[in-house]
């Protein structure tokens, strides 16, 4: 009881069972395309790939993390199909500007297979040119 | 009381200033919020604490359940419940991540976004353009399989294989 009469350790039990409610909440099911620039001491751990780093000073990476698999209907797992083009402008420290045309499970197999096909291509901008 | 509120309802609160504006563009709600001092976070996607100035922006399609309000809204904004489709960040000071994609302590300067988060499990189609110096130009198109949206039609290929 005498944790909630002092707000700083409110605070804290608050950003312990947030932290606890995350770690419980860690999935590594989801697609998702990162850009990061940092600059001073940075520490990371990513969920997906349980891999770390830290450094000191200035860094700039990219990450593209597909699921090797996903699950299906019937319990199953079954390799993810992913479709995607990605732009993105960086200037200076900061990124500017994204634009990202993506497609995924059978709507990616489904436009993979139409690519050659302008009603289809006209979704996918890097595959206009071919 | 933000901070419980927080923790049962995703969102954003904090002890210092933090201002957000929400706005409806082109298919999509985007949600951008600047703090100084400690801002705190419950959104699964982007859970954290900083100590310092922060600036995060949140998209969201157009077509949810629970859309944000949109305006301008002090101390507590209240996010939908789904996951945001893209994060974007930018924070200077302390930077305590606690996300479902990360883990991380950043003193110094940080900007990272996380564009295309989204369900392996899901078949769609998203075209998402994002300025995050401006982002009431963002456009947004996502479509579901189970939720067609014109103009998209997903290619039918009744041959293809799940």
């Amino acid at each position: 009881m005498l944790a909630y009469r002092n707000p700083r350790r409110r605070l804290g039990v608050a950003l312990a069972v947030t932290l606890v409610l995350q770690l419980a909440a860690c999935t590594q099911d989801r697609l998702y395309v990162s850009s990061t620039t940092v600059l001073g001491l940075d520490a990371s751990v990513n969920t997906a790939r349980t891999t770390g780093r830290v450094q000191l000073g200035y860094d700039r990476y990219f990450v593209t993390w597909v699921p090797q698999t996903v699950e299906q209907t019937d319990g199953g797992r079954e390799v993810m199909s992913a479709l995607n083009c990605t732009e993105i402008i960086v200037s200076g420290l900061a990124l500017k500007k994204f634009d990202e045309s993506l497609a995924t499970g059978i709507a990616a197999t489904n436009f993979a297979k139409q690519l050659n096909e302008e009603s289809a291509a006209k979704y996918f901008d890097c595959f206009t040119d071919r | 009381m933000a901070t419980s509120l927080c923790l049962v309802s995703g969102c954003s609160t904090g002890s210092g200033l933090l201002i957000a504006d929400v706005y409806r563009t082109e298919g999509a709600y985007v949600v951008t919020m600047e703090g100084f001092g400690v801002t705190m976070r419950t959104v699964a996607e982007d859970a954290g604490l900083t100590l310092g100035y922060d600036r995060r922006s949140y998209v969201y399609p157009q077509r949810i359940d629970d859309p944000p309000e949109e305006g301008r809204h002090y101390f507590f904004v209240p996010l939908p419940k789904r996951a945001p489709v893209a994060v974007s960040t930018r924070a200077v000071g302390m930077d305590l991540r606690a996300s479902s994609v990360e883990f991380g302590l950043t003193l110094g300067y940080r900007d990272a976004s996380l564009i295309a988060l989204v369900p392996a499990t899901e078949s769609l189609y998203m075209r998402l353009r994002f300025l995050p110096d401006d982002v009431s130009a963002t456009r947004l198109t996502y479509c579901s399989e189970e939720e067609p949206c014109w103009p998209i039609e997903i290619p039918d290929d009744v041959s293809a294989s799940r």
